[in-house]
């Protein structure tokens, strides 16, 4: 679930965080370069490997075996079955692999950076505070609206006031307006409180915030850089 | 006591701004799965979704009206993207965030006109992004299926549709939703949230 | 020791856009390492006061000040929150917005973190406050798992880290369950013995026997009564009712006199509702198991147990709105589908703001009702019962907490359902209010209504119910008739394990 940052407990090695992010950038500028599904499919690999090294062996299968599939129904299904339909489904299967490693860039995000490691590594890369705070919260409390939601949902069920597909034709701007009362005024009085508590525990103090954590990058993260920057170069020039 | 700069962002407002974005995006996800079920409803999704999306950005800048708040909001969007791996969308909502800030700021961050305008150019920097993508993934589509040998000619038609027609259509429809989301926010504003906080009791 | 940690001179407080004073000339002193409890009606200005000390006004809840304020030297009113911050520690009402962090160490750690604590510093206190308050265990995690008594010591302990010499508490008990409560007395008594300062300001002051040194009684802003704990125990429960005090020695709560005329005449037997056999599972947990119980025409069934103990989800799945796995529920004798479940019964939250839609009370009322089903002076009726017909046409959210709670319950009152549910509906309200709910319910009852109530609220269950069943970790556990002679085993489960 997006937010629901859990750090990956079984993983072989732990990376920073910025350099997680300095991936993904890395991997928007590649992927939007390339062209042939084999150096596609060799970057993926490539990420498939850090997957796994952190931990994240579930998806990393999946995503390997839907790559899998999504080229074969671009690569070898047409040469089998000549029509229209497959062809345009093969093409189609491939665009999607060309978001995969976004999807997985993600995956890798959500589950090994932690919140409060995330916000450490904006404020090394000396983001300005009025970022952070707002993102900080902004990414804390996703997962909590969500919830919110579900019981604003039971609610409603309850009132017999209708949230449904229907509901929304007839009337939208109703729904929408029941929808919406309880949840902005929830997170109205929500955002009053935790303000009062971030005040209370001296948030404005005029001083340079010390972190518990330690962000330092080790020789694995060294590693990582290098290991980005070589798979990136290979691909391209495999190109 | 220390003078305090009314137009200064406080924690208060950030951590307001935080809050208010939160449901912003829960909301795009939301609408994003219901809507993404059918692929072509994607360039439409800005249009539909903007009902949700207008009321909350409305109450953003009611609750923090000041210098910032909207520049920061679109960045926020585009950074937990970034989180989800697409951090080209940064690039859209932050270029949106700035010019939805400068308009707002003329209208001093209350006059309807323009709150409702800035709505309209911030929801655009979202669109932009779907409709680049889109667009960058036509292009690739066609020589694709060209390099198949012309088994994909039907889909291609389509296709070019999306190019076409189609593309200004949604482009359209997104800024018409936009500005009814816009007002309805403004409306549903008046209705419900213009009280003062009230929290003093006790 | 006889330090002065908070001296109030001739302080008055209003707050901007309110016409009454939120504080009226207030002359207090408390002395270092003293325990205060601070009690009232709604209203009375508690809250308002331990902004006062905090420096939450004028500063965050802005307004104009007269007089002064001090903590140890510093004068609070002009003193930025964050510089009062390292003296005094806020506790509040709602754990759940109390949380900037995912992660429980990193919460401890905030407040440390804003001040610039070095690292070694912060996870000598981290240790620290782990060990003094028992959360060795809930260090690393992540909040979302918790438990709202957890919860509640977390935000103790990132407090306490900061090492306040002053340390309020706005209702902390508000949201919590019993279980929670007595830890939560614990935690105060281990800051008390550490020569903290401590200022409650509470509702539901019973836990607090026995652990507090002077009681300030409030309303309309200013002091009323500063006694000891000996005057208070002693004060005869007509006083306490007219001061809008709740019974602070819970052994010397009666059962509804009133009880007989209701249980002779209404209890005939005949089945409202029957649950049998009910299981739930939930994420591979089994939340509901072997799940029997009936519900009688014109009762009051309390619902208690610890939390946890799948109260809320036993109701939520009779009303429709959870999956049982096995298991079979009739209403009025027939066997009931889920999906149709919710024609018959009706649920009123916990938190009533997930309940309100509407512009104005109202049209509150009206929502969800097709229009033959209710007239104009119908609804002038309801709200009349309530007490609310002030309110007719204002926005529900400028409602105080109370008053809201007593509109949802309105709202219920309004409904045909034949069984209505309500999950603690007095929590967090103070005694008129409490009255107020168990009257309306008793009302409700008269008209024929059945109604199950989940409820830890001690004064309440016994004004209000008449059957009470209790679970325990998914199970039936008991389930006895509520009378002088077992209101101790309720008292029992009420005060679990503790002084």
């Amino acid at each position: 679930m997006i937010g629901n940052f859990q750090r990956q407990k079984s993983g072989l090695i732990t990376l920073d965080p910025r350099i997680k992010l300095f991936h993904v950038v890395v991997t928007g500028i590649i992927f939007f370069n390339i062209e042939s599904w084999k150096s596609m499919f060799g970057y993926i690999l490539s990420m498939v490997l850090v997957m796994m090294a952190l931990g994240v062996i579930g998806p990393a299968i999946k995503y390997m075996l839907l790559s899998l599939g999504l080229l074969f129904c671009y690569v070898v299904l047409p040469h089998i079955i000549d029509s229209q339909v497959i062809g345009s489904i093969g093409t189609l299967m491939f665009i999607l692999v060309r978001f995969m490693p976004f999807c997985m860039m993600g995956t890798i995000i959500i589950r090994t950076v932690d919140v409060t490691e995330l916000i450490g590594a904006l404020n090394k890369l000396r983001f300005p505070r009025v970022l952070i705070v707002p993102f900080a919260v902004t990414v804390r409390f996703i997962p909590t609206i969500f919830i919110e939601l579900k019981i604003i949902r039971d609610s409603m069920a309850i009132r017999n006031i209708q949230l449904s597909f229907y509901g929304f034709i007839r009337k939208p701007f109703r729904t929408i307006e029941y929808l919406l009362v309880p949840l902005l005024s929830r997170s109205g009085k929500i955002a009053e409180e935790l303000a009062a508590s971030a005040m209370t525990r001296a948030i404005d103090y005029p001083c340079k915030k010390t972190n518990l954590n330690k962000l330092y990058l080790r020789f694995i993260d060294y590693v990582y850089i290098l290991y980005i920057i070589i798979t990136g170069g290979m691909v391209i020039i495999w190109d | 006591m220390e003078r305090i700069n009314r137009n200064k962002l406080t924690s208060k407002n950030l951590i307001a701004i935080g809050i208010y974005n939160a449901v912003f995006f829960a909301l795009v996800l939301i609408i994003g799965m219901i809507v993404g079920i059918v692929p072509v409803f994607y360039l439409f999704f800005y249009a539909i979704g903007s009902i949700a999306l207008g009321p909350v950005y409305m109450l953003i800048i009611s609750r923090s009206p000041k210098k910032g708040t909207i520049v920061i909001s679109g960045i926020i969007q585009g950074l937990i993207w970034t989180l989800m791996g697409l951090w080209h969308m940064v690039i859209f909502t932050t270029i949106g965030g700035i010019l939805a800030e400068i308009i707002a700021n003329i209208g001093q961050y209350k006059k309807k006109f323009y709150m409702v305008l800035s709505f309209v150019v911030f929801i655009l920097g979202f669109y932009g992004t779907s409709f680049g993508v889109i667009i960058f993934f036509s292009d690739y589509y066609i020589k694709l299926s060209k390099e198949l040998g012309g088994k994909a000619d039907y889909i291609t038609s389509i296709v070019n549709l999306v190019h076409g027609p189609m593309g200004i259509v949604a482009f359209i429809a997104t800024i018409i939703g936009a500005v009814i989301g816009g007002v309805f926010g403004i409306k549903l504003l008046k209705k419900h949230f213009d009280r003062e906080e009230l929290s003093y009791n006790g | 020791m006889g330090l002065t940690a908070i001296a109030l001179n001739e302080f008055c407080y209003r707050y901007n856009n309110i016409k009454k004073l939120g504080l009226d000339t207030i002359n207090l002193k408390i002395n270092e390492g003293e325990c205060i409890l601070v009690t009232g009606r709604s209203g009375c200005g508690k809250t308002t006061l331990t902004r006062a000390i905090n420096a939450l006004i004028p500063h965050f809840y802005e307004g104009q000040i007269s007089g002064k304020a001090y903590v140890y030297d510093i004068d609070v009113g002009n003193e930025p929150i964050h510089n009062v911050s390292k003296k005094v520690g806020s506790v509040f009402q709602d754990p759940r917005s109390q949380f900037f962090t995912t992660n429980t160490t990193s919460e401890i750690a905030f407040g440390m973190e804003n001040l610039g604590y070095d690292r070694e510093h912060m996870n000598e206190s981290i240790k620290i406050v782990s060990e003094y308050l028992g959360i060795e265990d809930l260090l690393n995690r992540s909040v979302h798992e918790l438990s709202s008594g957890e919860k509640q010591k977390i935000a103790i302990a990132s407090i306490y880290a900061m090492n306040p010499s002053i340390i309020v508490f706005d209702e902390p008990s508000a949201n919590l369950d019993i279980e929670s409560i007595v830890k939560l007395r614990g935690v105060m008594k281990v800051l008390k013995e550490k020569g903290h300062t401590i200022i409650i300001v509470e509702h539901r002051i019973h836990y607090l026997l026995g652990l507090v040194d002077r009681i300030l009684y409030m309303d309309k802003g200013k002091i009323i009564e500063d006694m000891s704990e000996e005057q208070l125990v002693n004060m005869k429960d007509t006083v306490l009712r007219k001061k809008g005090i709740r019974t602070f020695d819970l052994k010397n709560v009666p059962v509804n006199v009133n009880y007989s005329q209701y249980t002779n005449k209404k209890t005939t037997g005949e089945k409202v509702l029957e649950v049998k056999n009910l299981k739930l599972v939930k994420d591979k947990k089994i939340i509901l198991e072997d799940i029997n119980l009936d519900v009688y025409k014109g009762e009051i069934l309390g619902i208690v147990g610890p939390c946890g103990s799948g109260k809320t989800t036993l109701v939520k799945t009779i009303c429709g709105l959870m999956k049982e796995q096995s298991g079979h529920i009739y209403i009025n004798g027939e066997q009931i589908k889920r999906k149709k479940r919710m024609e018959y019964t009706y649920f009123v939250m916990q938190d009533s703001d997930y309940q309100l839609f509407a512009d104005t009370v109202y049209n509150e009322l009206i929502l969800g009702n097709k229009k033959e089903n209710y007239e104009n002076h119908l609804i002038d009726d309801v709200l009349k019962e309530f007490d609310l017909s002030h309110y007719r046409d204002r926005h529900p959210s400028t409602l105080s907490g109370g008053e809201k709670q007593r509109l949802t319950i309105a709202i219920a009152g309004f409904k045909n359902h034949s069984i209505q549910f309500f999950d603690e509906p007095t929590s967090g309200l103070d005694r008129d209010n409490m009255e107020r709910v168990s009257d309306n319910l008793l009302e409700s009852k008269k008209q024929g209504k059945s109604i199950v109530v989940i409820s830890h609220d001690y004064e309440f269950i016994l004004k209000t119910c008449n059957r009470i069943i209790q679970l325990e970790q998914g199970k039936v556990v008991d389930s006895y008739q509520l009378s002088e002679k077992t209101k101790s085993k309720l008292l029992k489960q009420v005060k679990k394990g503790d002084v």
